[in-house]
């Protein structure tokens, strides 16, 4: 469907500030962020239909990336099967990418691809519901 | 005589919480502030621990009543009938959620909770004895575009009717008696460069009942900026207004469910400095309530679609509705 819905009570989805790398083994090979859910409520987080990381326009494979809730991490495809793990709109999650090498020093291109079902808004006599847009992109900077 | 109590629904206050300007604890000091006596909370939007209330939660809540003076009265469910990837939940199902609502608002101390027309007429019937234990009223939310005539609504009537529980009901929700455009969406419109003249035109088709798909084509033919879909999708859905002849006709449904509605929700968009909202009339809704007997908290709640916070409108919206009162 082309419509989404879009809700960015809070301008920032990914929280630029927690953008860092990811150190395996002492050895930079990876990047992680934190996100807030842009909406006015919380989800299950089998409402998330889509979650996607691309850096500098290049997909990350799934398998690389987690997502991790009140101390809990969890694989993406996990996520459709998670009916009791709420993800409250005021609490951060956090993305982790698994990168060998991680980013290298300066500019990159974050994208976050995320696509939610409204749960309550039926938009159709079967399973379809009203799809919510919380995904971003920004511009970030790596240091080290 | 009537005995309406003034209430707010912290969800007035979303935007604020949503960029952590508040906290739950501001929001329960501004809905006092603006003169609530009393809030609805949205579990969904507010319950840490959600959909359960932890012991951590409730003695925030309780210090909070003891501090402003003010605590929950009603509870905002929703039913995710979507939540699952790959079909919706069933009957059974959306009635063991619909339980562990009425657990989680019965602990909050809340007598009263709204849930929505997700759950079926079958499901609401079966949520009865339960909300007869746990001895919190079920109001279906009558949310714009239904009316309180409209079939949808009759059918829970009916479950009503039938069962005899005075624990199943309706709540209101007063954007349905809208009967002008939304201001909001109307100015967004123009910002986005929609020119007035068919935002005028797409008005007058819904006035007249003229269908969605072909006030789409003429608004397209006379050459109309295309941000004006949106707004018309509004205008024919949550936001949707009928012509002031039909007010009547719309408040003396609402009169007729009057002995099974628990609870009403003030839904307002923009308020004026001189507390006008622009297309919910609340002068004849608020008239025609205030010499009925309807005992209960009228919530009010503000959908910040300018995403300017509602703080300040909130104040205004409790204001207007004690002078219409009287109170």
């Amino acid at each position: 469907m082309a419509f989404a819905m879009r809700m960015e009570l809070n301008k920032e989805i990914i929280k630029e500030d927690s953008f860092k790398s990811i150190y395996i083994n002492g050895k930079k090979n990876g990047f992680e962020f934190d996100v807030q859910l842009a909406y006015y409520r919380g989800h299950y987080l089998s409402d998330i239909d889509l979650l996607e990381v691309y850096c500098d326009g290049e997909m990350i494979p799934q398998e690389a990336v987690t997502f991790e809730l009140k101390g809990k991490e969890m694989p993406i495809y996990k996520l459709k099967y998670a009916v009791t793990e709420f993800w409250s709109q005021v609490e951060l999650a956090k993305v982790r990418v698994i990168k060998k090498d991680g980013l290298a020093q300066g500019k990159h291109e974050l994208e976050l691809k995320l696509m939610l079902r409204v749960p309550y808004m039926q938009m159709g006599p079967d399973h379809q519901y009203m799809p919510l847009d919380s995904g971003d992109k920004v511009t970030v900077a790596i240091n080290e | 005589m009537s005995n309406i109590k003034l209430g707010a629904t912290l969800f007035c206050y979303g935007t604020e919480y949503a960029r952590y300007q508040y906290d739950f604890e501001d929001c329960v000091k501004q809905a006092a502030l603006a003169g609530a006596t009393g809030y609805e909370i949205v579990g969904t939007q507010m319950i840490p621990s959600y959909p359960n209330v932890s012991d951590e939660f409730l003695g925030l809540v309780n210090s909070l009543k003891a501090k402003y003076g003010i605590g929950p009265v009603g509870y905002g469910a929703n039913n995710d009938k979507g939540m699952r990837h790959d079909r919706n939940l069933t009957d059974d199902e959306m009635l063991s959620d619909a339980i562990i609502d009425l657990k989680t608002a019965n602990k909050l101390g809340c007598k009263v909770m709204r849930v929505q027309y997700m759950l079926s007429p079958e499901a609401f019937e079966r949520l009865a004895p339960y909300a007869e234990l746990y001895d919190v009223k079920a109001g279906v939310e009558i949310h714009n575009p239904e009316t309180p005539t409209s079939p949808k609504m009759m059918k829970y009537l009916e479950v009503i009717k039938r069962t005899g529980s005075k624990h199943l009901g309706f709540v209101p929700d007063f954007g349905c008696f809208a009967i002008a455009p939304n201001k909001p969406h109307w100015d967004k419109a123009l910002a986005a460069g929609v020119k007035e003249e068919h935002l005028k035109m797409a008005a007058e088709f819904r006035y007249q009942g003229v269908d969605i798909e072909e006030a789409r084509q003429k608004l397209m033919e006379a050459g109309a900026h295309p941000a004006i879909n949106g707004t018309l999708q509004g205008m024919y859905g949550f936001v949707q207004f009928s012509p002031k002849e039909k007010l009547p006709e719309l408040l003396n449904g609402l009169k007729e469910l009057l002995p099974y509605c628990f609870e009403m929700h003030g839904k307002f968009h923009y308020l004026s400095e001189e507390c006008v909202e622009p297309s919910i009339p609340y002068e004849e809704i608020l008239g025609m309530l205030k010499n009925t007997d309807f005992d209960g908290y009228l919530i009010c709640e503000y959908e910040d679609e300018l995403y300017c916070g509602g703080t300040e409108f909130t104040k205004r919206q409790i204001a207007m509705e004690r002078k219409l009162l009287g109170m």
